[in-house]
Order: structure tokens, then sequence, then C-alpha cells
């Protein structure tokens, strides 16, 4: 009779190591999702400040600051 | 051994560019595809423009309280204006035209753009939001039924939609194209092995003056982009505008509240939003919204796949990590 609250006890410790270690996992993965990702997915939105546009390096695929590119192939402008 | 062949001609009241690279034996084809597309381009106007007393548009605004039953094209557009203005909460409406010609924008921008139209030229007219629900469409029989007392500008659509159609109907076969229909641009593809069609963003502030013609003769640009398959447009109050009494008017209006877009004042005053999208159509309408929007709330609320650049009166930039990704994945997506 002694045993059952402890055999149900150490399930229930068990159950309590395991829910924990699954929220750690859990928290861990989101860590190192965005850490890869670059992008925290619950972040506030960010509120940039003008002239924010980095990278400004000519073919890394960011935004070409003026005088960068040359003559453009096209333009867009308010239309 | 590749060549661009190119395209101009002025339509819509602007200027059209249409660019392809084509092999050396597919010239006299991409020849024959810009000469489509260019006589299609007419047919657009035809059908859309409401400057033109016969056009499709205007029997269909002259229509309204009855169904009509439109060509394929025009249903089209018009379809998808209302699909828009649906996905933008009614921030893009196509129903505007009555609010426009009561700010005095009755005739073409040939005509009076930059200058004192009068308060006469206006057409007192009664504009309420959100009409756009009011439109039924039937795709079956391809009938639009406009709700008596409302009409349709498809001027913040069409040519977005018509340079999506460029490429899809005539340009495809080719492995690389721009198309730029008065600023509102498609790019697919690589103009040479390994880069991408340069897009310069203008800068806003060189608009033209009273009686100046619409656009400068060198256009100053304050970023670029280069883009390989993404529609760019940009929209604002800074170029398309008249007086009327006295009172700056932009062809922009805002739908929640009917009256053009007030002048900005001041140094961190934003003048222009450029918006990048999967289609040129999406570019087009999501650059209004965000200006309409301003900033920074113009940027943060695109939705996903579709990102932005604020241009301010003192010829800074801002823009939010999205763009960046963006501009990466064009890039990512050749290599």
């Amino acid at each position: 009779m002694s045993k059952r609250p402890e055999l149900s006890q150490m399930r229930r410790s068990n159950w309590s190591l395991r829910i924990v270690a699954a929220i750690l996992s859990a928290l861990a993965f989101v860590g190192f999702w965005q850490a890869a990702s670059g992008a925290p997915r619950n972040a506030p939105t960010p509120t940039p400040t003008p002239g924010e546009f980095a990278p400004p390096t000519p073919g890394s695929g960011g935004v070409l600051p003026p005088g960068s590119f040359g003559a453009p192939h096209g333009g867009t402008h308010v239309s | 051994m590749t060549r661009l062949l190119s395209r101009h001609l002025r339509g819509m009241n602007t200027e059209f560019h249409l660019t392809v690279r084509a092999e050396e034996t597919s010239g006299a084809e991409a020849e024959r595809a810009l000469e489509a597309s260019a006589v299609w381009l007419g047919e657009v106007e035809r059908t859309c423009s409401r400057f033109l007393p016969k056009s499709e548009l205007c029997a269909l605004n002259a229509s309204a309280g009855s169904p009509f039953t439109a060509s394929a094209d025009l249903y089209a557009v018009v379809a998808l204006a209302i699909a828009m203005a649906a996905r933008t909460g009614g921030l893009f409406d196509p129903t505007i035209l009555p609010a426009l010609l009561a700010a005095g924008y009755t005739r073409s921008f040939d005509e009076i753009g930059q200058r004192e139209i009068g308060v006469a030229t206006s057409v007192a007219t009664s504009w309420h939001s959100g009409r756009w629900r009011d439109v039924a469409l039937d795709a079956t029989t391809r009938t639009i039924t406009l709700p008596a007392g409302v009409a349709l500008d498809l001027g913040g659509v069409a040519k977005g939609w018509a340079a999506d159609e460029v490429a899809h109907r005539f340009l495809r076969a080719f492995p690389a194209y721009l198309i730029d229909l008065g600023g509102d641009l498609r790019a697919h593809g690589e103009p040479e092995p390994g880069k991408g069609w340069i897009i310069g963003v203008e800068d806003p502030r060189a608009a033209p003056g009273p009686g100046a013609p619409d656009r400068a003769e060198e256009p100053r640009y304050l970023a670029g982009v280069e883009l390989r398959d993404s529609g760019v447009a940009t929209s604002g109050s800074a170029r398309r505008w008249w007086l009327r009494a006295g009172r700056r008017m932009s062809h922009l209006i805002d739908p929640r509240s009917g009256q053009p877009v007030e002048r900005p004042a001041g140094e961190r005053a934003l003048l222009a939003c450029t918006a990048l999208a999967p289609s040129a159509m999406e570019a087009d309408i999501y650059a209004k919204v965000a200006f309409l929007r301003g900033y920074p709330a113009g940027l943060a609320t695109l939705p996903a796949g579709i990102a932005g650049l604020c241009v301010f009166a003192d010829g800074t930039l801002a823009t939010l990590p999205g763009l960046e990704t963006y501009l990466r994945a064009q890039r990512q997506a050749h290599d």
C-alpha cells in the first residue's frame, strides 16, 4: 500500500521532468530558428530610423546607395 | 551572344519603355513581340482610359445602374481592381472617380498638370467610401453592374496590370525583359549573366514645377534595387498635382475622406513610397496604400512577400529589414 503513492509520485515526477524538458527543447529550437533566420518572430514591429538601408554595398543584394550603380536600366517614380 | 532590344512609346499620358534580352537568332522574334506589345498597350488605353470618350470604360461608367457586358480585358482589370479593394480594406478604391472629378481632375494630366485650372472645372459629385463593395461581377457572362452613381477610374491599377499582361502574353519566351509603363515596372531575368535589372528610385524632389513637363529630363536617383523577377512602383503626391483656386490638389485621393492627399510640409514629410511585389499590379497598388498609411505604418503593414521604401522631403530614405530579405531572395533565386 505504501509503494503506490511513491510510484504515482515518481510517475508524476517523471512526467513533470518530461514536460519541462519538452518546453526547454521547444524554447531552444525557437532560439535556434530565430538565430538562424535572423528574424525573431515575436519581436515587436521595428521602427526604423530615416536613412536606414543597409548594407550599402553594391552586389550585396541590398539597397544600392546613389552613385554606386551608374545608369540604371529603368527608374521608378511617382506615377 | 545576346543583345537587348528596346521599344519606346507614349501611352496613358506617360512614357513606356520595353526592353527584351534576345539571342542573336531570336532578334526578329523579339522585335515582333515588342511590336505586338505596343499594339496591345494601345488597345488597353482605348479600353481603360476615362479620358477617351469612346473608351469601353466610359461606356461602362455611363451604364451605371444597368448590367454591362465587358470585353475580356476590361472585365479582368475591373475584377482585379475590386479584388484589390477588398484585399486593402478599401485603401485602394477604383470607385474613386467622383472624388477625382470633384478635385478638378476632369481632363488628362497633360492638360492640367502643374497649373491653375480654376474652380469652375471641378464637377460637383457625391461620393461615399466603400461603394466598390456594391459593384456586381458575373465572370460567366463577363457582366459588370455598377450601382447608380458609381463610376470607375482604373488609373491606379491599369498600368501595373498591363505590365504583368505584357510579360505574360508577349515576352515570357525571352530569358529577360523589363517593362516600364510610366514608372510601374515588371522585371524578369538578367540583362547580362550574373546581373539583375538595376532600377533607380527617382528623387521625388526633382518633380517639375508649374508649366514644366511631367518629368525631369535627367532623373536623380536616391537609391537603386537589383531585380530579377519582380514588380516595382512608386506613389506619392509630389509629381502629379495641379492648382484649383490656388489650392494645390493631388491626383492621389484618400478613399477614407474622398479628399486629395494634402501637400506634405516640413523636412520630414513623406514624399513617396516605393513598393516591390511579385507583380507590377501589386506593387502599383501597395505603393499607394503604403503612402496613404504614412510612415512607418505604411511599411510595417505591407503583406508578406511585399516590401517597401519611403522617401522623405530631406532626401533620406527608410525601409524595414523585409526589403533586404526581398532583394536577397531575388538574387538567391538565380544563383
